[in-house]
């Protein structure tokens, strides 16, 4: 399997982060994992590290229900940054709502980035099938 | 025969130009025609059900039907009947049946016309109330109707007291025939005599309107009926009644002969008909249903035309129908609202037809049909549609929010009971349980927060009492006194004393708490939280501001979500999401209105408006 440089995980709450660090670290090597606490914040950072030619994480965790910046307006965001690699964002969510799925259909045809809509739980099997490189 | 004659010399193709749902049988009860709404209505085919006995095709109607089609047929006009769908086998609907005699051109019954309309509610109660007038009414016609008996072979002639009445006689005089149409008019003494005639040697029964010279001198009208009797093929008898009639006269009627001849249904239908001349809009004939619709006089729509009657939404689509009828012959059903003489507003379904009468001259004739009932009812129902689906929306959310917010916690508490169970060394156990600690803290908060807002939703009922709003506030500044001392803060309270909003007790103590608890959360780091509390009134609202100078809010960027569930702004611990999501639906419950003015580190207002209804 080839290596994971970077992982960032976008959710506001603690034990879920926990939760997808210590399944991921479990699961594939990598070097690092970054977690933010809303999108607004995962944004910022990760703007940062374009403008300043470091390396954007290649696969991105993302909530949707998140306070100040939802998962939703961080895609909105974030596709518009002109990042030619193709990023992996795995949408974690713990809604049944359809229009969330639609949504999600709504993103992925309007980007070139991987994005994928996973229900909790998220197992270890799922973990590894969703953390290849896009 | 020579009543066949006469019925088929009636074109019937006329009523497939009906767009009512109508019906037509003869004196025997025999289905001569039907329109193809009818049709459509009962399921039937013409084809199949004509010159068929009509209570074979509804075995089930009662005797109160068959009394009814005889005393239509009698002459009674409008008689209601309600045609039940559970108990026939035909047709889904509840309806109304509006019998009507239907006559040749020279005023003979010759069987009954049928319109079928579908019933409301009102229009059931409507029925009940008509049936009482029809018992009142029939009683006191019965007493000017007189009945007369001629027993042919004694030549004797015996009435009741009543035509004595009618007649200007004593109640002594003995009547015989000679002087009985002695009392005719010359013109009409002549009809009579030549209706006498031929019922007793052709059978054929009359129906006349006559001149009568009473007694006392006056010349009134009056409508004589008779019915030749036979036995063993010979007239033996003539029955019959007649009645003073004032309404009626007979030139009009002369007048309008041209109108009824080509169109023999026109003043039987029960509801509104007009003749327009196509070529230049102008009123020909409207019948009576019409004039009572508008409850003006004929005279009054008579050669004018009709764009003068109608409102402008109508007269601008009328290019549109005029298009409609040169094309198609026909145009769809057009509903307005039609301002009677009474000042009423009606609704008012119009369909109109392209009709070419025997000179070759195109005319539209329009159906005018009252929908007022039912277009209420059709409004009303429309809003509880509208309501429900709200409600079921509202309702959809809610199970969604409920069940992702419960599934977090779910899936969290079996990652951390995982973990725990994989675990073996002492200090790692202990995070997890600090960690399962934490989980089952949230899901109560979680729980908490879902109850709040259950709360707001089923008090909705309660009333609206009239509330101080100074002493309302007086109990919320005790709630948050401690918050107030620990940051420093102050209320400047600028309300009048006399001030009192119409509100839910329960629900006004909330808004201000986390109004007032929001402004002191989110204060600015570096200034002492100040909240001023102040009034305005208008015509429909009295309206409470409560200014803070705390962080504000982007309204630009975050405006359209400021009051949804679950929406938080800023990074605070306490924040849930769920304040001012409450607020706006206890705001909303009351009729009143929020509205927000803020800008980012200088402050935030919000103006709650309260309904004084």
């Amino acid at each position: 399997m080839k290596k994971i440089s970077d992982i960032t995980i976008i959710d506001d709450d603690a034990i879920t982060v926990f939760g997808l660090r210590k399944l991921i670290s479990t699961s594939i090597e990598c070097n690092s994992i970054e977690s933010y606490a809303n999108g607004k914040i995962a944004l910022d950072a990760l703007t940062n590290f374009f403008n300043n030619n470091q390396q954007i994480p290649q696969i991105i965790f993302l909530d949707i229900n998140m306070p100040i910046m939802d998962g939703w307006e961080f895609l909105e965001a974030f596709i518009e940054l002109p990042i030619t690699n193709k990023i992996r964002i795995n949408i974690v969510t713990s809604s049944i709502d359809p229009r969330d799925k639609q949504q999600w259909e709504h993103y992925k045809d309007k980007s070139h980035h991987l994005i994928t809509f996973n229900q909790k739980p998220i197992d270890r099997n799922k973990i590894t099938e969703i953390t290849q490189l896009a | 025969m020579f009543k066949a004659q006469n019925s088929s010399s009636f074109s019937l193709d006329w009523i497939n130009q009906i767009p009512s749902s109508i019906v037509i049988i003869d004196t025997d009860f025999k289905l001569i025609s039907a329109s193809p709404r009818w049709q459509a209505n009962f399921e039937l085919d013409l084809n199949d059900i004509e010159g068929k006995y009509f209570l074979d095709l509804f075995p089930d109607l009662s005797q109160d039907f068959i009394s009814r089609l005889k005393y239509s047929l009698d002459g009674l006009r409008d008689i209601k009947f309600k045609y039940n769908a559970k108990d026939n086998q035909y047709s889904s609907k509840d309806s109304v049946w509006h019998l009507n005699p239907w006559k040749d051109g020279y005023g003979n019954i010759i069987g009954v016309i049928i319109k079928v309309e579908p019933i409301s509610k009102t229009q059931e109660i409507e029925i009940e109330l008509n049936r009482t007038k029809l018992i009142l009414n029939q009683k006191s016609s019965v007493a000017k109707i007189g009945s007369w008996e001629f027993d042919v072979l004694k030549e004797e002639l015996n009435w009741t007291p009543v035509v004595n009445k009618i007649y200007g006689l004593s109640a002594k005089f003995e009547p015989n025939l000679e002087d009985a149409i002695s009392y005719y008019t010359e013109e009409s003494r002549e009809v009579i005599t030549k209706a006498i005639f031929e019922a007793i040697n052709s059978g054929i029964p009359w129906n006349e309107k006559a001149q009568l010279k009473r007694e006392d001198g006056i010349i009134i009208w009056v409508n004589t009926i008779g019915r030749p009797k036979f036995k063993d093929g010979k007239c033996t008898r003539i029955i019959g009644t007649i009645q003073h009639i004032q309404n009626e006269t007979k030139p009009n009627i002369e007048v309008k002969d041209n109108a009824l001849i080509e169109y023999p249904l026109f003043e039987k239908v029960p509801f509104g008909l007009a003749i327009i001349d196509f070529s230049n809009g102008n009123f020909l004939d409207v019948n009576n249903e019409f004039a009572k619709l508008t409850s003006f006089e004929k005279e009054h729509f008579l050669g004018h035309n009709f764009k003068n009657f109608i409102n402008d939404t109508v007269k601008n689509k009328s290019t549109e129908l005029i298009d409609e009828l040169n094309e198609q012959g026909c145009f769809k059903p057009v509903k307005f609202t039609y301002t009677n003489q009474k000042k009423h507003n009606i609704n008012i379904k119009m369909s109109g037809t392209l009709v070419e009468g025997t000179s070759g001259i195109k005319r539209v004739l329009c159906t005018f049909e009252n929908i007022t009932s039912q277009t209420k009812l059709e409004r009303n129902l429309k809003n509880t549609i509208t309501s429900s689906r709200e409600k079921n929306e509202q309702l959809l959310n809610f199970a969604h929010m409920v069940s992702h917010n419960l599934k977090t916690h779910a899936t969290n508490f079996s990652l951390l009971l995982n973990f725990l169970n994989d675990e073996a060394g002492k200090i790692q156990r202990n995070k997890y349980m600090n960690m399962l600690f934490s989980a089952s803290d949230n899901l109560s908060e979680t729980i908490r927060g879902l109850r709040e807002i259950v709360a707001v939703k089923s008090s909705i009922n309660e009333e609206k009492k009239l509330l101080s709003l100074n002493d309302c506030l007086f109990v919320v500044e005790q709630n948050v006194a401690g918050l107030l001392k620990e940051t420093n803060g102050k209320i400047i309270n600028e309300i009048p004393e006399t001030t009192q909003v119409k509100a839910l007790p329960a629900y006004l103590n909330s808004i201000l708490t986390n109004c007032i608890t929001n402004s002191i959360k989110y204060r600015c780091d570096d200034k002492k939280p100040i909240i001023i509390l102040s009034i305005e009134e208008n015509k429909n609202y009295t309206i409470l501001s409560v200014e803070d100078n705390g962080l504000g809010i982007d309204l630009e960027k975050y405006g359209n979500e400021l009051f949804g569930l679950y929406k938080t702004f800023h990074q605070n611990k306490k924040s849930r999401g769920i304040g001012l999501y409450i607020t706006k639906h206890q705001v909303d419950a009351m009729n009143g209105k929020i509205t927000v003015e803020s800008k980012p580190n200088e402050g935030t207002t919000f103006r709650f408006h309260f309904n004084k209804k």
